[in-house]
């Protein structure tokens, strides 16, 4: 499908998954993710939905489809998210070319439901135990949602490793026009299950060979997964750069905080990193040409933190808390930020 | 162990009215029976679900008890943990007086993702009562069908229309699951037959140990019906036989009520347009195979409770 349409960005995660090839989806009703799997359930064709009895069975039910050869996707929001932890660790062990979307809410636990947020940001990183590299991937629109949903299955077949959609309670509630603007598919050159003997296995291993105690083994697995992505994540180098005459201000912001930042852009410059991990190298060099850097995010100093050990100089900061995104609160912090750094 | 209503008209309800339920929730309803059903001090918590969300809406709390709302998955073992701690703090001395301790939980927080924190608790047999307020769909998210949902049930996510009738599946039967955990007291309860669901409230409550019970609970919303029926949907339910009311106390099962003449079930679907397509001829096949599974579950509850057959 392609054209202009009135879109909201969840349905635009279903109908760009679909347009990537979309075999399987599995997933478990969640505000403010459920409607992707409501449009997924009523899409007719080669869709295989599955409502599962909660998230830690939806992403283990993806691994399992994506080895057995699938496109497969999954769709949530911080809670299940959080449960899927493990599940996550588990596909980029064995790895499991999949989709997940979250669907980010206002956290800790239940939250704010109904409200969008950006406080998964290192959990995208993190939040599974071990070493892993994921790449993972931001956009600000509806029509972005939808492109960059196709690039989040493209780079989880060229990784062979689960990729992480982030949208927002925000923007997955967003209806704007949305211009589809389709991306050439990659294919998967792995073989699926089914074909002769094949062993995957959570453990340590080398090829097919589990090797659960060889340290050497899981150093050299460790190395050749973060090889792996970093080869693949520099060909969805995603971002948006605004530069303005004689700024001396870069602000950083992604996802719903970014559309309030564009009203700065006048005054400031901006830069909006799509690709949110691995973190773009891009910032670090454009970011010298700057006097201030200062990040805006709707969460209390994640990304923050990683720009300062990007660029090694502290940032200015303006926290956007309990779904509230205000021109005004943006105001008020390049105020803060301007004083404290002159 | 008769409920005396008088002496519940002078009781004050543990749920205060102003909460945000639909006028006509049969959830609402379950909920405030089992309060008011309790005798000593109680301490609840709530898994993720309509009645947490509609009970607690900001800066409001309908709650007049000790109230927790946890996550979605893990009532019961959050209240293991309080129900654990008032032992130690009580074996210590810390802590005085009887207290009971009660969880609630939607169908989607017990039959799906909370079944695994729910096994658990009634296994390790904590002094609980947990309580499925039963309205058989994720009303909460947008009706999306659970292990609950009746077979051909139109939700978001069975919906109806040309490649779908419905939900496929039949429900899963949870009472059962709880009885296989050799549970004290099980239960099986509906809002319109209120003495019976405070009756085994109060027995539930007396007994120590884990007691579980289930209690079908109509919405309007999801159901499809006015919300002038909800208790009546809920009656004809237990009528038709699809939701029996008996008990399991120690292993011995007994049938609470046996209807005079057992209902078709398109007496219970029709009202509702969650069924809707049943009614249509080319979907007759489809209510056989519904009626089938009703009358197989009946008989052998039946047998179950040494109830002659029929």
């Amino acid at each position: 499908m392609t054209g202009r349409l009135i879109l909201q960005g969840n349905d635009a995660v279903a109908l760009g998954a679909v347009k990537a090839g979309l075999d399987f989806f599995a997933g478990y009703p969640i505000t403010p993710a459920s409607e992707i799997l409501h449009a997924l359930v009523e899409y007719p064709g080669q869709v295989k939905v599955l409502q599962m009895e909660d998230e830690i069975a939806s992403i283990n039910a993806c691994v399992g489809a994506a080895l057995a050869g699938a496109k497969a996707m999954t769709a949530t929001s911080g809670p299940g998210f959080s449960l899927m932890q493990e599940g996550i660790g588990l596909g980029h062990m064995v790895e499991a070319p999949l989709v997940i979307v979250d669907v980010q809410r206002v956290g800790p636990s239940t939250g704010m439901p109904t409200f969008g947020a950006q406080g998964d940001l290192l959990q995208c990183r993190w939040g599974s135990h071990g070493d892993y590299f994921p790449i993972v991937l931001y956009p600000n629109s509806v029509s972005e949602i939808y492109t960059q949903t196709i690039h989040a299955f493209n780079a989880a077949e060229e990784s062979m490793s689960p990729v992480v959609l982030l949208t927002d309670g925000c923007l997955g509630h967003l209806f704007e026009t949305a211009e589809l603007v389709d991306v050439p598919l990659k294919t998967r050159t792995a073989r699926p299950l089914g074909g002769g003997s094949r062993h995957f296995t959570s453990l340590t291993h080398a090829g097919d060979h589990p090797k659960a105690t060889v340290p050497s083994a899981h150093q050299e697995l460790i190395a050749a997964l973060a090889a792996k992505t970093a080869g693949v994540a520099a060909r969805y180098a995603f971002y948006e750069y605004l530069p303005v005459k004689g700024a001396d201000t870069l602000l950083v912001a992604f996802g719903a905080a970014s559309r309030a930042a564009y009203h700065f852009k006048g005054e400031c410059a901006i830069f909006r990193p799509i690709r949110i991990f691995p973190m773009l190298e891009e910032l670090a060099e454009i970011a010298r040409g700057y006097r201030r850097v200062v990040v805006i995010e709707m969460n209390a100093g994640q990304y923050k933190l990683l720009v300062e050990a990007l660029i090694h100089r502290p940032v200015g900061f303006i926290p956007l808390l309990g779904g509230a995104v205000r021109v005004s609160q943006i105001e008020e912090g390049l105020k803060k930020c301007l004083q404290e750094s002159t | 162990m008769a409920i005396n209503l008088k002496e519940l008209s002078k009781k004050t309800v543990p749920l205060s009215p102003g909460h945000r339920a639909c006028a006509g929730c049969g959830s609402i309803i379950t909920i405030k029976l089992v309060l008011m059903a309790a005798e000593d001090p109680i301490v609840c918590v709530s898994a993720t679900g309509c009645m947490e969300v509609v009970t607690t809406i900001y800066p409001y709390t309908a709650w007049r008890v000790p109230f927790m709302h946890n996550a979605f998955e893990n009532a019961a073992a959050t209240l293991s943990g309080i129900e654990t701690a008032y032992r130690s703090l009580l074996g210590q001395g810390k802590i005085s007086g009887k207290i009971k301790f009660i969880a609630f939980g939607g169908d989607g927080g017990t039959y799906d993702i909370g079944l695994q924190s729910l096994s658990g608790a009634m296994e390790r047999g904590h002094d609980m009562l947990y309580v499925c307020y039963d309205n058989e769909a994720y009303m909460n998210t947008g009706i999306q069908r659970s292990s609950s949902t009746p077979f051909c049930a139109a939700t978001s996510t069975s919906p109806v229309g040309k490649a779908s009738r419905g939900k496929k599946q039949y429900p899963k039967d949870l009472t059962k699951i709880m009885v296989a955990h050799r549970l004290p007291y099980v239960a099986q309860a509906s809002p319109h037959n209120w003495q019976d669901l405070m009756a085994k409230t109060r027995k539930a409550l007396s007994i120590e140990g884990p007691k579980f019970m289930n209690v079908i609970s109509s919405c309007h919303r999801g159901w499809r019906v006015p919300m002038t029926d909800s208790l009546e949907v809920c009656r004809l339910a237990v009528e038709s036989c699809y939701w029996p009311l008996f008990e399991v106390e120690d292993g011995a099962w007994k049938l609470n009520y046996r209807p005079r003449q057992k209902l078709p079930i398109t007496e219970w679907i029709k009202g509702q347009k969650r069924f809707a397509h049943l009614l249509k001829p080319e979907n007759q096949p489809m209510v056989a195979r519904m009626q089938e599974e009703v009358d197989r579950r009946w008989g052998e509850l039946l047998q179950l409770c040494g109830e002659k057959a029929g």
